[in-house]
């Protein structure tokens, strides 16, 4: 009760409310356009909290999150153009009963379901991540290294049929995280003598602001003269009480498994929302619906991708391995406030977490008041020109990147990333994985390094405990579990 | 698609195997005398994991079916849009430390608006100068981060 009574008096102040306010609405508006996603968002928001305090920065990014998850869905259910990846599935009902006239009825039950998906995330988050951050304390450098490997393996399983095509990402990631000096023994890598910016290393905010806004912006240039208008009319937005029944029945189920794809690293929203669709089919009292505009298949990926929310901070918070590309971002956040994400958050920092913990509760409640209290007017956010708003994009990039140590080598890092990460989607190959490389690959080969060098050498260090072979084991599975249901599916088949 | 899978694969190949000589030259073990592996392990057996990747990706790509291979938009209008939209941020990165944010940014924004609203430049240069101050504003003023610390107008 103390703990409470601390948070609302230090941290939980009127002004983080606002931030907290102005994070939501900005999130909901960013989600709601098509082209902008909530890992863009999110970075170009970030700077913004540079010179405010860690609660405030980290609470303000985590409602842009929470708000611009959902407002994908606005985009999805009024043009059939999800407005982020998490929206995608919804898209197929939402605009199907858009075009029966009930636009208002699917924008209603996106914005429930989206809420009880978020609650019952943050509820997991809570419940989850301090025995997590327990188990944590226990870890030495040979689990953090066989745990931060698990997570590069997960790159593989989330890359969809490009395989490949996701670690060779991931590689690059890899080998540009090992620019600048080597953390173990001090040798310069890769950097030329005297280039004291890349003896510094490459900061990955940069590049993450790159890869995610501005090659999004340069995409959004191939089109810029399509302007999308919305025709349907918002009425009844308020869910009856059959459809009420249905939400209640689906959300909170999708959002719970949402919450468990959100703890694997790597995995985000838009896996949960497609998951939280095929489960929701599954369960449904009307599957034969789906497709033609049901309620119960708006619930299912609304609550399964608001519940990635909450499941992508466990991780992150515990173990300082990101659950997706925002919480990756949110690392580098906590990291430019002094705060390393990770176990000892709990230990050092325990206002701080649940304070997290609480703001998390309260900006998923602020977006489900922000939806039925201003779904009308962020329709209206859809006709903002994207003429205006794509240069107004390149501007907060460079500003971003430049902010935060005031080095225009930074943002010279951001265009060049921007352009990498442009020609890369154009080939198909999915940019996630460079940023869990960036961040994975220096904890990876720091830890690896350290347990030898406690060890003496000895790679024995790597077997010794039930943690190591616990994360051997998911390692193998992540790696091979795929093939070998493959080969099981065959030989049963045959 | 195939012609981009390719042209990847090189500009990976030439990468890891850049990597790997460079990473040869480095210190080993043996130099430290702890046990612990020299500063070029780890980025060779990253660089062999990315060259086996580019493997199997040319591998797959060989062996597209046809029907598989979509084709790229590389030097149509959008895609010719993009490439002087890169071109136009180069030169004002370029431009960005002699002339200061405020000027700099106002120009990039007015050449783009223009371009892609065609409204009144009067107008266009309005929003423009609108956009930069309000920026400015908010990062230097209200969120304490600094951004006119250099170019013709400084604030520090």
């Amino acid at each position: 009760m103390s703990l409470l009574m601390e948070i609302f008096r230090t941290s939980l102040t009127p002004v983080v409310f606002l931030y907290m306010a102005v994070g939501v609405f900005s999130g909901i508006c960013i989600g709601a356009l098509p082209g902008l996603t909530a890992t863009m968002g999110v970075a170009l928001l970030l700077p913004m909290t540079f010179g405010m305090e860690a609660s405030q920065g980290i609470l303000m990014l985590l409602g842009i999150y929470c708000g611009a998850i959902y407002g994908g869905s606005i985009s999805a259910v009024l043009l059939h153009t999800p407005g982020t990846p998490a929206s995608a599935a919804t898209a197929i009902d939402g605009y199907a009963l858009a075009r029966k006239g009930e636009a208002g009825r699917a924008l209603g039950a996106s914005t429930l379901a989206s809420y009880m998906g978020g609650l019952v995330s943050v509820l997991c988050l809570w419940l989850i991540s301090p025995q997590l951050a327990k188990l944590a304390l226990k870890f030495s450098s040979a689990e953090f290294f066989l745990l931060a490997v698990f997570g590069l393996c997960i790159i593989g399983n989330i890359s969809g049929e490009n395989i490949e095509k996701g670690l060779l990402c991931g590689c690059l990631g890899i080998l540009v995280a090992t620019v600048g000096i080597d953390s173990v023994t001090s040798y310069v890598r890769f950097a030329p003598a005297g280039n004291y910016n890349l003896m510094g290393g490459i900061s990955y905010i940069p590049i993450m602001i790159g890869l995610f806004a501005m090659s999004q912006a340069f995409e959004n240039i191939e089109d810029i003269f399509t302007e999308e208008e919305v025709q349907a009319k918002i009425t009844n937005i308020l869910p009856k009480k059959e459809d009420l029944k249905k939400i209640v029945r689906i959300a909170p189920l999708t959002g719970l498994i949402g919450t468990f794809i959100g703890i694997i690293p790597g995995a985000g929203a838009d896996i949960g929302s497609f998951v939280g669709y095929n489960v929701a089919r599954s369960i449904a009292k009307e599957p034969e619906k789906f497709g033609t505009g049901s309620v119960e298949a708006i619930s299912g990926p609304e609550g399964g991708n608001n519940g990635v929310t909450g499941g992508a901070m466990i991780p992150m918070l515990t173990l300082g391995v990101p659950g997706d590309a925002v919480t990756a971002i949110m690392i580098g956040a906590l990291t430019i406030q002094g705060l390393t994400p990770g176990p000892m958050l709990f230990q050092q920092n325990k206002v701080l977490v649940y304070t997290i913990f609480l703001g998390m509760f309260i900006a998923n409640t602020l977006m489900c008041l922000f939806g039925f209290a201003g779904i009308r007017l962020f329709t209206k956010v859809l006709s903002v020109p994207k003429v205006i708003l794509t240069p107004i994009i390149f501007v907060l990039c460079v500003i971003g990147s430049f902010a935060m140590k005031n080095s225009l080598f930074d943002v010279w890092v951001m265009l060049i990333a921007g352009i990498v990460g442009y020609f890369l989607g154009k080939v198909k190959v999915p940019t996630s994985p460079a940023i869990l490389g960036l961040i994975l690959g220096p904890m990876a080969e720091k830890n690896f390094r350290t347990a030898l060098l406690k060890s003496g050498g000895d790679p024995s260090v790597f077997f010794n405990s039930v943690i190591c072979w616990f994360f051997i084991a998911l390692i193998v599975i992540s790696l091979f579990g795929g093939k070998i249901k493959a080969m099981l599916m065959k030989k049963k088949s045959a | 698609m195939k012609k981009g899978n390719y042209v990847l694969a090189a500009i990976c190949a030439v990468l890891g195997i850049g990597v790997i000589v460079i990473s040869l030259g480095y210190p080993t073990a043996e130099n430290y005398g702890t046990g612990v592996p020299g500063p070029g392990l780890w980025p060779i057996v990253i660089s062999v994991v990315l060259l086996a990747c580019t493997a199997i990706m040319v591998f797959r790509t060989w062996k597209m079916k046809p029907e598989e291979d979509t084709k790229i938009e590389v030097a149509g209008k959008g895609a010719r849009r993009v490439y002087i939209t890169m071109g136009i941020l180069v030169i004002y990165l370029l431009l960005l430390q002699p002339l200061g944010f405020i000027i700099a940014t106002t120009a990039l924004e007015f050449i783009f608006i223009q371009w892609f609203a065609k409204k009144n430049p009067l107008i266009t240069l309005a929003i423009s100068l609108a956009v930069t101050m309000v920026v400015y504003c908010v990062f230097q003023f209200v969120l304490n981060v600094p951004v006119g610390s250099f170019g013709l107008i400084r604030w520090q």
